[in-house]
Formats: C-alpha cells, structure tokens, sequence
C-alpha cells in the first residue's frame, strides 16, 4: 500500500516537466537540422577549393565585384519593392476584415489563404500568362487602346515584384489580420466621442496598435521575397539574377561551393540586419500596448 | 520490483534513452532511405566498383520533363518486365546530377546518371561513373561503332540535333543559316537559353565557329551577341522553359533542339524549323553506372541494356519523343527524315557537326558566369 502511494508521488514528478523543457524536442530538431548544417556551411565558405586553413577569399571575390554588389542590391531592392507592395494591398484588406461581421469574415478568410493552398509555381506559371505578350494585361491594354505595343512585363525586375507580391501576400495578411483583430474597437469610440475625426483616429489609435502585425508582416514578405527561388527564375529568366539564383548557380552548376557558401552567409547576414531593424521598429511599437 | 524499477528511472534517465532511441530511429530512417526497400543493401567491401546484390530499386537521373515521362512511361515497365528490379526516376539536369554526385561520392543519390559528352566527360575524370560491363550485354551489337562511349563507358542512349525553330506566323522570311538570327532584319523576336544548357552552349559555340572562334574560342560569339541584345525576346532558364516561351508567343525564332519543335508541332503550335546551312550540332546522351551503385552494378547494369535494347531505342524514335536511337537498326521517325535526309542515327550523325566537349569543359564555367552577367536584355 505505501509502495503503491510511492509510486503514484513519484509518476507526477518525473513527467512534471518545467515550461522550458518543453521546448526541447524542438530545440534539438532545429540545432540538428538548422544550425549544424549553418555551421558546416559557414566553416565551407571560409575554405578554399584545393588550399588547406582558412581564407576569405570567396567573400573577397564577391565583394569586390561590382556585378555581384549590383545582384546583391536588386535582390535588397526586389525584397523591400515586394513588402511594400503587400503592405499597401494587404494593409486596407486586414482593416476591412477587422471590421467585418463574421459571415464575411469567412469569405475573406477563404479569400486569403486559397492562395496557399495553390503551389508557388503553379501560381508563378500563371503570371507567365498573364504577364505575357499576348497575357491578359497586354490585351487589356491594347484592347482599351491605352498601349500601342504590348509592353514588357515578362523577365523584367518589376514582373518579378508583381508576381512575388501576389504569392508572398498571405503572409503580411494574416500577421495584420491577428494584430488588427485583437484591438479593442472602444478605444476608437472614444477617440471618435472625443472629438477625433476618422484620419486622426486611425493615426493615433489603429495604426500604431497595428504596427505589431505590420512588423511581423514585413519581416516574413521580406524574408521570403530575398529568398524566393522559383518566382524570380521562372518571371525573370536567365537575365535577371537574384542572391538565390546566383548561388544555385554558383553551387549546382559551376560546383564553386565556398562561393555560394560565402554567398548564402552574406545573403543571411543581410536578412539578419533587417530582422534586427524590424524588432527594433517592434520595440517602439509597444510603448503603446 | 516494478516498483523498484520506476524508483530508480530518473528524469535524465528518460531523457537519456529518448535521445538514445530518437537517434537511433534516425539513423536507421537514414540507412533505409538511400537503401530502398526491396533492394540489398550495396556491398562497401574494398571492391569499389563492386556494388551490392541485383534486384530491387534502381535509381536513376533523367532530364525533366520529355525524357523524365519516356524515362517513367516507357522505360520502367520495361525494366520491370525484365525481373531485375524496378525503376525510380530521379529529374535533374546533367550538371546537378553531377553536382550531387560530387557532393556524396560515396553515397551517391542515384545509381545510374544521364549525361550530355561534357558532364561525361567531367563525371569520368572525378571518378564519379565506372566502365560498362560489354560482356553482360547484347545491345551493343547494334550500336554503331562511333557511338560507343570511351574509355569502356556505356554507349549513347539517343541524341538531339540543335536547329533553327520559327513561327511561320510571324516570321516572313525563314532564316536559313545561324548567322541570319544576327539579322536586323530579321522579322522576329529572338530566343536564347542560358549557357547552363548544352542547347545553350552548342549555339554559342557554334556561332563562334562561323565568326572565327573555335571550342577554345569563344570570344566572336559573345561580340555577335552584343550587337543582336536588342532583339533578344528572352532568355530562358532552360530548352523546357524556351519552348513555354515559343507556346506563349514571348519568342518567334530560337535554336532549338529538333525534337522540341516537333513535340510543338504535335500539340498544334505554330513552329517550322530548318536545319541551318553550316549544318546542325549534334548532342549526345549516355547512362552511366555511378562509382559506386546502391542497387549493386548487376541491376544498374540490367536497366542501361534495357534502355540500349531493341524495343525501347524504337519507342524512342517515335511520337512524341522523336529523339535519335543510337541503334543503327532502328528507322527514325518520317518528320525527322523529311527534315534532315537521314534515315538511321549513323547517317543523322554524318550530316551533323559534333562538339569538343573536352576543350568546351575547360572553359565552360567562366563562359556561363560571362554570360549571365553579360546577357541583359
């Protein structure tokens, strides 16, 4: 009997885990598959191919080459064009969606994520249709008789922020939709009793409460945008090169892996900068919580 | 006893043998996974060429699209009926597959690689591919001398001939010769692949042929190129992707490989294509038997002699693959002989220009980095 209500002391404290604990599984799974794999390819892009120690010469030649600033640019570039783009059309539609009865609320969930579930390349084969010479734009444009020519949207940096835009827009949505949704409508009666008209309330009271979905929005477009492969490939072609492009090449098909190793680090130290920027923009953002 | 034995598991205990258990499961995940089930493991004696047992899952690289559905459609329910094992295709393009192989040279992904001459030839020298055992096979009889492969290599499985692809619709003037694609007066919009291509290397090289240049020497054709960049309608990624541009009217003449143009025309898509007066270049393919097969050399060799055999280098030949046989028995399809004048893959060869891949390869890695930075339409 005392054995027996030893036992049952025992069984809760053993599997009485501590919160922390619980992250574990995932923290092994990440250090085995994210970070030992970060290391290994931080440790190849210091070496050089047939040359024993250490040696950063694969960033030197990168860095020193104006074509290879210039991608790393237009893919900075291409990252902050796209988040801006999602911001402007996701930002009207999380504000709507804040705001709609829950009969409508379900339309424009469904709205939001049937994108996510159409493949990113199915979806950037479509933009190939409708960005095309004889796409569904050109013909709008001739038929309405506001272009001569068909202009030229394929293989071209802004086809590619278009195209990137729409798949990469769930990912600002939802983050605005979850901040948006947790605002306390009374707090806009009140500034509006108080006297506030409807451009100072959204100033003052819903943007700024908003301002933690629109951070995480940015950091997961931009994130994603500077690292897609398929929609730049595909939208721009093999004359528009980005960071994730370039190092495919480097990697699978010149087989200069302490390059595109180099490459890859400079691409993470860059997307690091602005995740630090953005917490940053986050840290300011609740002085308002 | 239970009792005692629940008394004395401490919570570092649990944890302890979780992790034992959790690496194991891995590892053995890991271990079945480039050993397919159904195939005995490969033997890692100190025979390196040696392999494993026969039977099982052979795993081998195809190109996509064409050649992946020939590759899946056709050629594994023939192997199947062997009973030496089934099929398993992996898509890649020539380079990747070398590429992972350098990566995993003692795991290799695939047992069987198919390559253009260059990566054969690039593959050969790493030590990534082994000899063919001739002994074991029948088809050879009926490959042609010049298409067996070197240095005891497996022979050609088929090959393509790069010529001038145009739509009829919008292009007036049919262009005749390689340098007419230079013309300003050309009434098209022209196509271009990426040098990453064999497709997009050839007519390069080509270009630099007819300009002075030669295998080693590139440089007249990157000089034409600058002057047509105007024309350039696109440069697409790979050939797969140039004739998504053709289908969608981005481009309206291109070089193209011979069977692209046909498999349009199959669909319906307005294209004509003519083979160019300096002649067109001929490409050739080959399946090879990695270093070191998972499936064991047995298997691996059985699926390379039932892609050299009869029935499957006459499926080649026709609808919609109309690639070229490097059987010398077999007749190639009547859009192919209507074009080019040749019946068989050994007179399809004489009337096209070969490539030195082994000068190309030397300096191939600097052309395609020029041209991607170069290229800016």
């Amino acid at each position: 009997m005392s054995s027996t209500a030893g036992l049952k002391s025992r069984i809760p404290s053993l599997f009485a885990l501590r919160e922390w604990q619980l992250t574990l599984p995932l923290a092994l799974f990440l250090g085995l598959f994210y970070l030992a794999p970060l290391l290994l390819m931080a440790v190849v892009s210091v070496s050089q191919q047939g040359v024993s120690g250490i040696s950063f010469a694969s960033y030197v030649q990168f860095l020193s080459d104006p074509t290879n600033l210039k991608i790393l640019f237009d893919t900075i570039w291409m990252g902050t064009q796209v988040t801006l783009l999602c911001l402007l059309i996701g930002y009207p539609l999380a504000y709507v969606y804040s705001r709609a009865n829950a009969g409508w609320q379900k339309v424009l969930t469904f709205l939001i994520l049937l994108p996510l579930l159409t493949s990113a390349v199915v979806r950037t084969f479509a933009w190939i249709v409708i960005l095309g010479r004889e796409g569904i734009v050109n013909s709008a444009l001739l038929g309405l008789g506001l272009a001569e020519n068909p202009i030229r949207l394929l293989f071209t940096h802004q086809g590619v922020v278009i195209a990137l835009a729409q798949v990469q827009l769930p990912m600002m949505v939802l983050p605005l939709v979850s901040a948006m949704t947790r605002v306390d409508l009374n707090l806009e009666y009140a500034s509006a009793s108080l006297g506030a008209g409807a451009w100072q309330t959204f100033r003052k009271i819903a943007l700024p409460l908003s301002l933690p979905g629109i951070t995480a929005g940015c950091l997961l477009t931009y994130a994603l945008s500077v690292s897609s492969f398929v929609t730049p490939s595909i939208i721009g072609g093999s004359s528009i090169l980005y960071m994730p492009t370039f190092i495919y090449q480097q990697a699978m098909v010149l087989v200069n892996w302490p390059l595109a190793a180099a490459v890859s680090i400079i691409l993470l130290i860059t997307v690091l900068t602005i995740v630090i920027a953005f917490n940053s923009l986050d840290r300011v953002s609740r002085r308002y919580q | 006893m239970s009792d005692r034995f629940i008394q004395r598991m401490s919570r570092r205990t649990v944890l302890g043998a979780g992790l034992f258990l959790g690496t194991s499961w891995a590892l053995k995940s890991c271990t079945a996974a480039t050993a397919p089930s159904g195939t005995t493991q490969a033997n890692s004696s100190s025979e390196p060429n040696a392999g494993g047992a026969t039977g099982g899952q052979v795993v081998t690289a195809s190109f996509p699209g064409t050649t992946e559905n020939l590759f899946r459609d056709k050629l594994a329910p023939l192997f199947s009926q062997t009973g030496k094992g089934q099929l398993s295709v992996v898509p890649l393009l020539a380079f990747e597959q070398v590429a992972r192989l350098k990566a995993a040279p003692d795991n290799p992904p695939f047992d069987v690689v198919f390559l253009d001459d260059g990566q054969t030839d690039i593959a050969m020298k790493a030590g990534l591919i082994q000899p063919f055992p001739a002994d074991r096979s029948s088809g050879f009889s009926n490959v042609d001398s010049s298409f067996l492969g070197k240095q005891g290599l497996a022979p050609i499985f088929y090959m393509q001939g790069v010529v001038i692809g145009y739509n009829p619709e919008r292009v007036k003037t049919p262009p005749k010769a390689w340098e007419a694609l230079l013309d300003s007066n050309l009434d098209g919009r022209l196509g271009l692949v990426s040098m990453n291509s064999v497709l997009g290397t050839s007519f390069m090289v080509e270009m630099a042929k007819l300009k002075g240049g030669s295998e080693s020497d590139i440089e007249p054709a990157f000089a034409a190129l600058k002057q047509i960049l105007s024309k350039v309608g696109g440069v697409a990624a790979n050939p797969g992707a140039l004739s998504t541009l053709f289908q969608q009217g981005e481009v309206d003449v291109a070089p193209m490989w011979h069977n692209d143009v046909l498999s349009l025309k199959a669909k319906g898509i307005p294209v004509e294509w003519v083979v160019p007066e300096s002649g067109m270049i001929a490409a050739r393919y080959s399946l090879n038997l990695v270093s070191k097969p998972k499936s064991g050399v047995d298997a691996a060799a059985a699926y390379v002699e039932t892609a050299l055999g009869k029935e499957a280098q006459s499926i080649l030949s026709a609808s919609p693959y109309y690639f070229v046989p490097s059987d010398k028995t077999v007749q190639l399809d009547a859009a192919i002989t209507e074009k080019i004048g040749a019946k068989t893959s050994t007179e399809f060869i004489q009337k096209a220009n070969v490539l030195d891949w082994a000068t190309i390869n030397q300096q191939r890695s600097t052309w395609i980095e020029r041209f991607n930075k170069e290229v800016k339409v």
